[in-house]
């Protein structure tokens, strides 16, 4: 029975604490956080983690209903990342670290290993804007596809995308970077404002031999 | 520390802060700041100690930037 007790409790806590940092995360948009799957998926990763840390504090003699509740905090410290590298996959933007001082102390400590891990992101994604680059050789339209982008995904306000043409605009018109330059910031951008799924969209349509 | 800090070079730890290290035109993107304006700040967040660079082998941009600890603490 208090097994039971235990199992229930270990996931309701981490069921609440995981919904709290993702409202936090994500100020005012929670409603939209969780229709995507990936913030579900986070909830059930801290689920995992806490039944596993219940189940070693159980088999390491602790009572039952004491592992059920150390259990959900301590799986929660363990997996924060503060969604740098959940944001590293999604066009959310906004995302603010909870603002706690443990969450100072974990973000220094986990410092090194985020860039770490970021520095190979960087590279992995590079194969994706070099995908861009390729499918899209002139820099009209790479232009036209990353304003395109902005408008198709619907994420943003009407400010924000004012703010971003704004941004693509200064892009074109800058005389000091070159035409490399541009075209590698127009992918970036497509990249990280309409997510991976959308520029391997992008980089894998076939392209329209013009007739001549 | 934060005083001797523009609004800009704010936004660039922020930035660096949130996305973890980044590229000169990473930065640019993910602030919506002209690349021209980022060089700047960037050389002056380098000489202030709040950010290093690395230089990778290879890649589209070799140079990725990243926050010293003092850099963290400056913007955490």
């Amino acid at each position: 029975m208090a097994g039971y007790v235990a199992l229930v409790e270990t996931l309701i806590i981490s069921i609440l604490l995981t919904l709290a940092e993702l409202a936090r995360s994500f100020p005012g948009r929670s409603g939209e956080v969780l229709r995507r799957k990936w913030s579900w998926a986070a909830v059930a990763l801290n689920c995992a983690a806490a039944l596993i840390l219940a189940a070693l504090l159980i088999r390491a003699g602790l009572n039952p209903i004491a592992s059920g509740l150390i259990s959900p905090f301590a799986a929660f410290v363990l997996l924060r990342t503060d969604f740098t590298l959940l944001r590293s996959y999604t066009h959310i933007r906004g995302v603010k670290p909870l603002s706690l001082p443990l969450s100072s102390l974990w973000e220094r400590a986990m410092r090194p290993i985020y860039d770490r891990i970021q520095l190979s992101s960087i590279s992995s994604r590079e194969k994706l804007i070099r995908a861009l680059l390729y499918r899209y050789p002139l820099t009209e339209e790479l232009a036209a596809e990353a304003r395109r982008a902005v408008n198709e995904i619907q994420l943003y306000t009407r400010g924000q995308i004012d703010e971003i043409n704004s941004f693509l605009d200064e892009i074109g018109r800058s005389e000091t970077m070159t035409e490399a330059a541009k075209r590698v910031a127009y992918a970036k951008f497509i990249l990280i404002y309409a997510g991976e799924e959308y520029a391997r969209r992008l980089a894998e349509r076939p392209r329209v031999k013009a007739e001549a | 520390m934060m005083s001797g800090i523009s609004d800009l070079e704010r936004l660039i730890l922020r930035t660096l802060l949130e996305n973890g290290a980044s590229t000169l035109l990473d930065i640019a993107v993910r602030s919506l700041v002209q690349p021209d304006r980022v060089v700047d700040a960037v050389s002056s967040l380098l000489d202030k100690g709040l950010i290093r660079a690395v230089e990778r082998p290879r890649g589209i941009e070799r140079r990725v930037y990243l926050l010293t600890r003092p850099g963290v603490e400056a913007v955490g």
